[in-house]
């Protein structure tokens, strides 16, 4: 019988700490209702074991052979009162934890539903692949550039080698414009002889005096227009070869800016090929990280049904606890009216509560055979099809 | 055009794990909290499959699945019993009540969505 009383003492009080330790958790989210179920089955646990020990304790109960009508004994008082209280503690626990495991389903439900849109959005994006087409065109375009500076750059070349050799012409203008001046010269010299030989020849020679005169003259501007046009030649080879300088000054920055452009672009288009590389990491270190995390919320899953193992328990020990509850409420009726109360038969009651057992391990702990299986070790049955 | 699965259970945190499993899969999924609930849901409710638990409040699975068959609207359609019970005698009354599968709680997502794979027409 001490058995009997034990195992329902200690249920029932299981709950009420259960409760108490749980009131200690923050119920604050996901992690809150995993504390509080975690916090009443360790408190269930540990109620059991304690209880058991003070109850083995205390003075037997003398239900098995009670005087035909003798007074309700104390215990069965004290039980017929507290047995009700102790069941809306159960119910109480029972209703928080089921309150807390939905709650923790529903937050797995929402990282799952957060985690798939992440990784569909970067999948739909398709982030590397449309960075490697974009560098792709990016370098044709750059190459197609730089191939047409290129060409500019050999156009002013050819043009440069032209003035080059242009200036080179200046020389040899100048020389026959020096040569005009020489010519002017002896010219002048033939002209002032010519004048000698006419005044010589006297009053006969004075027509050809005029001639020789008019030639003189004649030279005289064909001396200095042929220093006008060295002089002309001097100012243009001078702008020429200042041109030539300038442009060659140009050409050697050309270069350098060119060599300089292809490095550059050369470059970049090196650290967008880096990027892409490390998005494309990215991406599957996070459909990975996907993966993982579907992992670990099915381990998740497979601990929250748990609750519902726990809850069967729990609803089968009120179902009891009803029982006993009628069954001290109608030996009080019974010594109150003055009726002899029935023989209790523990092993009857044993009996009975057998075949509302639905899990192996409460069978288990019924007939004594119970071994502490945690949570985490139990294994997952094969889905048997028929 | 999506599937649609109903889970019959008095455990509400159960059926949630079981729409988490399922709806991931693309399934639709209609709750029941019993058998009488299931049967007065699957009035003119066309579902592919049926999940149910065995102990429940009102009308247990057993009794839910032999009703369900009576319906010739629902007579083929394929169920697996979820539930706590191991008993091979348990086991052999929902064989004979018309149950396809027999999954003991607590169950694998992965393994379950394999059996709906498997199962639902």
């Amino acid at each position: 019988m001490r058995v009997f009383w034990v195992s329902s003492l200690s249920i029932t009080l299981i709950a009420a700490l259960g409760i108490m330790i749980a009131a200690n958790f923050s119920l604050d989210g996901c992690m809150g209702a995993a504390g509080f179920a975690v916090a009443a089955i360790t408190g269930i646990a540990f109620s059991t074991r304690h209880l058991a020990f003070v109850l083995s304790q205390a003075a037997p109960v003398q239900i098995v052979a009670p005087a035909p009508v003798a007074a309700e004994n104390e215990v069965e008082k004290l039980c017929r009162r507290v047995l009700k209280l102790w069941n809306q503690h159960v119910e109480l626990a029972r209703g928080q934890t089921e309150d807390a495991a939905i709650a923790l389903a529903e937050n797995c439900t929402h990282i799952l539903n957060r985690v798939q849109k992440t990784l569909e959005a970067s999948e739909s994006t398709n982030g590397y692949a449309t960075l490697a087409v974009a560098i792709k065109s990016a370098e044709t375009r750059l190459t197609t550039l730089v191939e047409s500076m290129k060409s500019a750059l050999e156009v002013k070349e050819s043009l440069l080698s032209d003035i080059t050799v242009l200036s080179k012409s200046i020389e040899d203008l100048k020389k026959m414009a020096t040569d005009v001046s020489t010519i002017a010269s002896q010219t002048n010299l033939l002209a002032l002889n010519a004048a000698i030989e006419a005044a010589r020849a006297g009053e006969s020679g004075k027509g050809f005096a005029v001639v020789a005169d008019e030639v003189r003259k004649l030279s005289n501007l064909s001396d200095e227009t042929g220093k006008k046009i060295i002089k002309k030649i001097e100012m243009v080879g001078e702008a020429m070869s200042g041109t030539v300088r300038s442009a060659n000054e140009y050409a050697e920055k050309d270069h350098a800016m060119l060599a300089g452009s292809q490095s550059t672009i050369a470059a970049a288009l090196g650290e967008f090929e880096q990027a892409a590389g490390r998005m494309s990491e990215s991406t599957a270190k996070l459909a990975y990280e996907n993966l993982t995390i579907h992992d670990e919320i099915s381990e998740v899953l497979i601990s929250l049904q748990f609750q519902d193992r726990v809850n069967q328990i729990l609803m089968q020990v009120q179902q009891d606890m009803h029982k006993l509850t009628d069954c001290l409420e109608e030996r009080a009726t019974m010594i109150a009216t003055g009726q002899s109360r029935p023989e209790l038969d523990a092993a009857h009651w044993l009996k009975e509560m057998e075949p509302s057992y639905t899990m192996q391990e409460q069978r288990a702990t019924h007939n004594g055979l119970a071994e502490i299986v945690q949570v985490k070790n139990k294994p997952v049955q094969e889905i048997r099809f028929f | 055009m999506s599937k649609t699965i109903m889970i019959v259970d008095d455990s509400a945190s159960l059926r949630q794990v079981v729409k988490i499993a399922l709806s991931g899969a693309g399934y639709q999924v209609l709750e029941a909290r019993d058998g009488q609930d299931a049967l007065t849901k699957l009035e003119g409710q066309k579902v592919h499959l049926v999940i149910s638990d065995v102990n429940m409040p009102n009308m247990d699975g057993i009794t839910f699945v032999q009703e369900m068959k009576k319906k010739p609207e629902h007579k083929f359609t394929p169920i697996i019993m979820l539930t706590t019970e191991s008993e091979e005698s348990k086991i052999s009354k929902g064989q004979a009540a018309g149950a396809k599968a027999w999954v003991v709680k607590p169950f694998q997502p992965a393994q379950m969505l394999a059996a709906v794979q498997k199962l639902a027409l």
